[in-house]
């Protein structure tokens, strides 16, 4: 299992390393010096592509160590909590995208509604929160600390 | 070139000091007044010159008008964010903002498409002239004593102030290729602003800083940097001994960046005249001249139409240092 | 100068009562997600007008140091530390009040920063000649090879995996390098968007990284931890744990505060680098290192301690040469200048009266802190109280909130989503997340410096050792870094040769 796992994040390390030293074929260099923008990046891509190795061979090392460990516990059952993973990955880029058009006070109140069903509260503590969050937080950051909050489609109502 | 822009400049100083008159030409008009919180957009970060400014005119304001002036610092891209979420705002009086010199700058170096016609300029709040610093053990006493050792060594010394291509580096090399040198006979170390470039200099890291006077000015006075030409055609009156670049100049060659407030494209004549009118009785005040004494800075104010007309001429003005000093896209 | 005008002013119920507001205001900023120290002190300006030079410069500094603080607050509490300062134990400190010892962990970290702050302020009004010598001697080179060093600190703070410490260091640093480059202003890894030219900051990162990762493991979990229940400790108990707790460890404060007044008065240092410095410092003399990253508290009272006597240390620059270290002290600079004091080497001579009134505002800012930390940590630590159903929500919309306050963009919510998916990625990998962190904090610093001393020196590398500072540090590093490598190399090859 600790192989499989090792050599996934070894592979990923290593193409996000190459998609590096890829993106900076086109840098352009400093005047009368052999290098540039691109330098850091390469070696940082450098200091990736070795540290994958490292860590397959952490895991080679463990597949030869831990040969007992074969008959470890199946992985529980996860499809519930995959559900909630991604349904909290969708709000957080549902309240990017909704935020300039709603304006702060819907969109909050809409990711409280969501959320608070997805961590376990019920529907009509979801609703309640939705009506006096937003305008708590409207207080706070933008009566008191003068954040700007966007007002979307509320601006007519704006005060 | 720059005399035209000094010219300008000049002018819409004066233009102060009638401001009171020819506003009242059009004040049927100027009776706009915001009734919500307005958002006031400033390119660059807290604590910095056009924050400082921005920030006392938003306050101003708001105890002028009596709803909220939001300042937020939308910094990205050497200044494009900012200017672009000035630019890009609804034209309704409720989004303005701070451009600066850089928008006569940044589509001549290809950062961005935008240009002073992409935005309503309403009032010029501050000029800030850039200088040249050296180290207080420096061997150079003189802008002239510098000038002729860069020529005869070019390449040798080194300066620093912004970015590279930023408004003092222009200073820089504009004032070597109006003196008809290579515009890289100094050599331009960038930093991430005016503050990491002094540093440099008080630690011998470059030989050179060119911000703005204003920003050295504490240093100068405490005898840490000596400053060696204004490049201004006017003495500063905090430092009043600092040799003016219109005159040790043989090309006359002055530079400074400036601070307005302006809104998006558009907006309606109503509106940018009431903030207008707003804007020249706070420049008018006192608080506001002991705000700017304590910078260093002297007061000016230049309304829509002198703004709009300077900004032409810097426009062009820099468009030509920079496509000299080979930064042109 | 005048011992008792000094003490009459700074002991006058106007001061006291201005900075005890102020502590206030700022415990309340900084334990608030994504509103800053820097945005405090800018709302404070307006209100400074109407106070004199010593009431303006009280107000200033207790809000700062409160707020530095209460970052830790958040941080323990929400795992949203308030400042990058605070991320260096931001682990421990979660872990612990998740087991039931918010309160006392708290105020031991508030005892740390009080003492940090104290001994910030004393260094200060001792030696700023001296600190100010110090940093007038630091250019990119220095700068470079201190940032240099604070990286080294990775080994020490990650997991007990080597080469997964690296590529999580090197996954900071990688996200570091996103935004236009110093040396000739090209924009990398931007794919187009003006607003990440500046880079991606560290508030929104480590909301990411941090809180939203923290999120999306509870929602994982499902609602088989719905009926777990924190539970808060006593107060007068959690106080009586923490002075005992703290009482053990005033070498650390010692040893960290110091060294943070140091630090913080280097130009492009400050707390941040302080901080990490002063944990990994910490763990690599204290007697269980393997406690730390996992709930210890020792670590905790390093990293707080220096930070807040960075933040004193910070001042050295901007009072001596007017050169403001961060935009806080760039914005007191141009209040204090308001208020007719200008910074310069002579302040000392031309103000002193002043000035060191001043420092006893510091000093007093530091101590009425206390109660003011106190009363937030007792307040805020209720929180924990509340139901996972409504605290999680709440959480979530506060970490969004607060990355958008940072940048006023809807950009900082995509970074937040990002970071926090990249963050669940490597827990999965078990690649510790503290290294990264440091990573996207030093980065920059570690890259422009290094590249303007390239251009200073058009490429000759043995000028980085031609400074007398430059020299000694770089040795010093140097000769660091290759122990650090070596025992890595070591620690490795053992784990990796089998067993005989």
């Amino acid at each position: 299992m600790q192989l499989r796992r090792d050599l996934i994040v070894g592979a990923a390390i290593t193409a996000l390393a190459i998609a590096m030293i890829i993106a900076t074929q086109g840098f352009p260099r400093i005047r009368a010096m052999p290098y540039g923008p691109d330098l850091f990046p390469r070696i940082i891509a450098g200091g990736l592509i070795l540290s994958a190795i490292g860590i397959v061979i952490e895991g080679l090392r463990s597949l030869r160590a831990g040969a007992a460990e074969a008959g470890a516990p199946p992985a529980p059952r996860v499809t519930l909590g995959a559900f909630a993973f991604v349904a909290v990955a969708a709000l957080v880029a549902g309240f990017a995208l909704l935020l300039p058009l709603l304006g702060f006070h819907l969109a909050a109140a809409l990711v409280l509604l969501c959320a608070v069903p997805i961590f376990g509260g019920s529907l009509l503590l979801a609703v309640f929160m939705a009506a006096v969050v937003p305008f708590a937080l409207h207080y706070v950051f933008y009566s008191l600390m003068r954040v700007v909050l966007p007002w979307g489609v509320l601006t007519p109502y704006a005060w | 070139m720059t005399r035209k822009m000094t010219h300008t400049l000049l002018r819409g100083v004066a233009a102060a000091a009638l401001a009171t008159a020819s506003t009242a030409a059009y004040a049927q008009t100027c009776d706009w007044t915001p009734d919500r919180a307005v958002t006031y957009v400033v390119p660059w970060g807290a604590g910095g010159g056009t924050d400082a400014n921005s920030r006392m005119l938003a306050t101003m304001l708001e105890q002028k008008w009596g709803v909220p002036f939001n300042v937020v610092n939308r910094t990205g891209g050497n200044g494009v964010t900012g200017h672009s979420a000035i630019s890009n705002a609804a034209p309704d009086g409720y989004t303005v903002g701070a451009v600066t010199v850089e928008i006569n700058t940044m589509h001549w170096v290809g950062l961005t498409d935008m240009t002073h016609e992409n935005i309503a300029p309403i009032a010029l709040i501050d000029i800030v002239p850039a200088s040249v610093l050296v180290g207080h053990d420096s061997p150079f006493e003189t802008l002239e004593d510098l000038m002729a050792h860069a020529r005869a060594n070019p390449g040798e010394l080194t300066a620093s102030g912004t970015s590279l291509g930023g408004i003092w580096h222009l200073a820089l090399a504009g004032m070597l290729n109006a003196e008809g040198m290579d515009p890289e006979a100094i050599r331009w170390i960038p930093s991430q602003g005016a503050a990491p470039a002094m540093q440099e200099l008080i630690a011998g890291g470059v030989d050179i800083a060119t911000p703005a006077l204003s920003e050295g000015r504490a240093l100068v006075e405490a005898g840490e940097i000596r400053a060696l030409a204004y490049m201004h055609d006017s003495p500063m009156e905090a430092l009043p001994d600092v040799p003016v670049t219109s005159e040790v100049l043989e090309s006359g060659w002055t530079l400074a960046a400036y601070i307005t407030i302006s809104g998006p494209e558009g907006l309606p004549d109503e509106i940018s005249c009431a903030y207008e009118q707003a804007v020249n009785e706070i420049t008018q005040s006192a608080e506001w001249a002991e705000f700017k004494a304590s910078r260093g800075a002297d007061v000016v104010f230049m309304g829509r139409e002198e703004l709009t007309e300077f900004m032409v001429a810097q426009d062009t003005a820099l468009g030509e240092t920079i496509q000299a000093i080979g930064l042109a896209e | 100068m005048d011992m008792f005008a000094i003490l009459a002013t700074v002991l006058s119920p106007k001061i006291l009562g201005t900075i005890f507001l102020c502590t206030l205001y700022g415990s309340f900023v900084g334990a608030m997600p994504g509103l800053t120290a820097t945005m405090a002190v800018a709302l404070l300006v307006p209100f400074t007008w109407f106070m004199d030079p010593v009431q303006a410069a009280a107000a200033i500094v207790a809000t700062t140091t409160t707020a530095i603080f209460a970052g830790d607050i958040s941080g323990a509490i929400l795992k949203i530390p308030g400042t990058p300062a605070s991320a260096a134990y931001v682990e421990d400190s979660y872990r612990l009040s998740q087991s039931g010892k918010s309160r006392s962990t708290l105020f031991a970290a508030l005892f740390a920063s009080v003492c940090g702050g104290v001994i910030g302020v004393l260094i200060l009004a001792l030696a700023t000649p001296l600190l100010a010598n110090l940093s007038r001697s630091f250019s990119s080179d220095e700068v470079f090879w201190l940032a240099t060093l604070g990286l080294s600190c990775a080994v020490l703070v990650g997991g007990p995996s080597v080469p997964r410490n690296f590529a999580s260091l090197l996954i900071g640093l990688a996200i570091a390098t996103i935004g236009i480059d110093v040396a000739v202003g090209h924009p990398r890894f931007t794919f187009g968007n003006l607003e990440l030219y500046d880079g991606v900051s560290f508030i929104p990162a480590m909301i990411g990284m941090f809180a939203l990762s923290e999120l999306l493991r509870n929602a994982a979990l499902g609602h088989q931890t719905k009926l777990v229940k924190l539970t808060v400790e006593p107060l007068g108990e959690a106080l009586a744990t923490a002075t005992r707790r703290f009482g053990q460890l005033w070498k650390n404060v010692l040893r960290s505060a110091s060294g943070g007044t140091v630090i913080g008065a280097l130009p492009g240092a400050g707390a941040d680098v302080a901080a990490w410095i002063a944990y990994a410092v910490s763990r690599r003399f204290s007697r269980n290192p393997e406690a730390y990253g996992k709930g210890h508290l020792e670590g905790i009272v390093d990293g707080g301690a220096a930070n807040n006597a960075a933040v004193a240390g910070a001042w050295t620059p901007a009072l001596v040469f007017g050169i403001p270290g961060d935009s806080v002290t760039a914005i007191a600079i141009g209040v204090l200048m308001m208020k007719g004091l200008t910074p310069g080497p002579d302040i000392f001579n031309s103000d002193a009266t002043l000035v060191y009134t001043i420092f006893g505002a510091f000093l007093m800012a530091n101590i009425l802190m206390l109660f003011a930390g106190g009363l937030v940590v007792t307040l805020a630590t209720q929180v924990l109280r509340v139901p996972r159903a409504i605290l999680m929500p709440l959480i979530l919309l506060l970490a969004m909130i607060g990355g958008f306050a940072i940048t006023g963009s809807t950009l900082a919510i995509w970074i937040i989503l990002a970071l926090g998916l990249l963050a669940s990625a490597m827990l999965w990998a078990k690649i510790p997340l503290a290294p990264a962190i440091l990573g996207i904090v030093l980065g920059r610093i570690v890259e422009d410096n290094f590249m303007v001393s390239m251009m200073k020196a058009r490429g000759d590398l043995t000028q980085f050792f031609a400074r007398d500072t430059a020299a000694v540090l770089g040795a010093l590093t140097l000769i660091i870094w290759a122990l650090l490598l070596y025992r890595a190399l070591r620690s490795f090859l053992d784990a990796t040769t089998p067993h005989k």
